[in-house]
């Protein structure tokens, strides 16, 4: 805990020294960041929580607009309690949700270090679904059970909020939010829901590709 | 070049869809764009069934009003195009079906026209949105939900028609980035 204070202590001197420095907005054309870090999400409608390895790639096309593409890999989703089997039933969960984004963001003008943005990304899912074929009795309870497998791609449509502070002329912290929404259809289980809020937090690298004057 | 997000709607089995896709632009004169896509989209219909089409095409994009591509402006046009398409409609649960078809699909192609409109955020970045009218020619596929008699539990029915037309509207919100000026005078 004293540790996590000191982290945050830190990052707010470091903030609050520069601001006071910066007279002139850092984001650019021709700026180009790129970060990797762990995203926890929630999936909304199948209870579900999951995390993901997130990588970023942005490009500043003007001083405020940027496109960008983002990746997910899926480490983990929480899997249901099986514990509760009353009767057979085919239990559908998500085994896998990796994900790629592509689309814009936009920046509001600012006097400093730093960018605040909301952004909006179309894109595709490549997911598993598992069916769990729970086969169980009201006499003898749970019998037995297996897994069956459904990979499908599905278009997804994403947008959010966050924030860049350019702290170093190569280096930034950032945090973001989106809402993701999407269905996982596989043409032979029943649709799952891929609605979730994601978070992402952590340091990036940044250059710039295009000459330009750096901030005094 | 750009990425975009679909809608489908009002298509014949009543069931809305969600799609992604990209496209290129190639202008051909002050007043005149064209528009080169690929759609990937799917629908969910009822529950029930998966349906997937993929859109390939072009579209012609003209200019009646303000055709200066400039930070800030709004440009409206006119679009009319053609594309080749590929369609396939899936149960989600074939084994626990009593219809006897559980999938069906098509190649067809169509025309497309409808209105849209860029907002440059930029002087080379721009947002459109556009809503077209997409007519297919080719194989009707036809699902209908109802509900089993003897089970009580809702199913659907996939049924491969005639050829004919169906049509569908298409809503898409599109992200353009402007990347080079391949030919023509250094003025706009």
């Amino acid at each position: 805990m004293k540790q996590l204070i000191a982290i945050i202590g830190f990052f707010a001197f470091t903030i609050t020294m520069h601001s006071q420095e910066e007279k002139k907005q850092f984001i650019h054309k021709g700026l180009l960041r790129a970060t990797t870090t762990i995203a926890p999400g929630i999936l909304l409608k199948e209870n579900a929580s999951a995390i993901y390895l997130h990588g970023v790639l942005e490009y500043y096309v003007a001083d405020n607009i940027s496109v960008r593409g983002d990746g997910f890999y899926t480490l983990n989703i929480q899997q249901p309690n099986w514990q509760n089997l009353s009767y057979t039933k085919n239990y559908p969960y998500l085994n896998s949700n990796h994900q790629l984004f592509s689309g814009f963001g936009f920046h509001p003008k600012t006097k400093n270090n730093f960018d605040s943005y909301c952004f909006f990304e179309p894109g595709i899912s490549f997911a598993n679904a598992h069916i769990y074929h729970s086969l169980s009795s009201a006499n003898y309870g749970f019998i037995n059970g297996y897994t069956s497998n459904h990979p499908s791609v599905n278009p997804l449509v994403s947008f959010g909020l966050g924030f860049n502070y350019y702290f170093q002329k190569w280096f930034h912290l950032f945090g973001e939010a989106r809402y993701i929404t999407g269905k996982h259809l596989s043409g032979d289980s029943d649709p799952l829901s891929l609605s979730e809020l994601r978070f992402s937090f952590g340091l990036g690298f940044n250059l710039s590709v295009l000459r330009h004057k750096s901030p005094s | 070049m750009g990425v975009r997000s679909t809608v489908s709607a009002f298509s014949d089995d009543g069931a809305n869809g969600m799609g992604v896709g990209g496209q290129f632009r190639i202008k051909f004169g002050s007043r005149l764009n064209s528009d080169w896509f690929f759609d990937y989209i799917t629908t969910d219909i009822g529950g029930l069934a998966k349906r997937t089409d993929y859109h390939i095409g072009w579209s012609v994009l003209y200019y009646p009003l303000n055709n200066e591509i400039k930070k800030g402006k709004f440009t409206p046009y006119i679009l009319a195009g053609h594309c080749f398409d590929y369609t396939m409609v899936e149960k989600n649960n074939p084994i626990y079906s009593s219809a006897v078809v559980s999938s069906a699909k098509r190649f067809s192609s169509a025309v497309q026209s409808g209105l849209g409109v860029h907002y440059n955020l930029a002087d080379n970045f721009d947002i459109s949105l556009t809503t077209q009218y997409m007519m297919h020619l080719g194989k009707d596929i036809e699902t209908h939900v109802f509900t089993n008699e003897v089970t009580g539990l809702k199913d659907v029915l996939i049924k491969e028609g005639e050829l004919g037309l169906e049509g569908h509207l298409l809503i898409n919100l599109s992200m353009n980035v402007y990347i080079a000026k391949l030919w023509g005078s250094k003025n706009k």
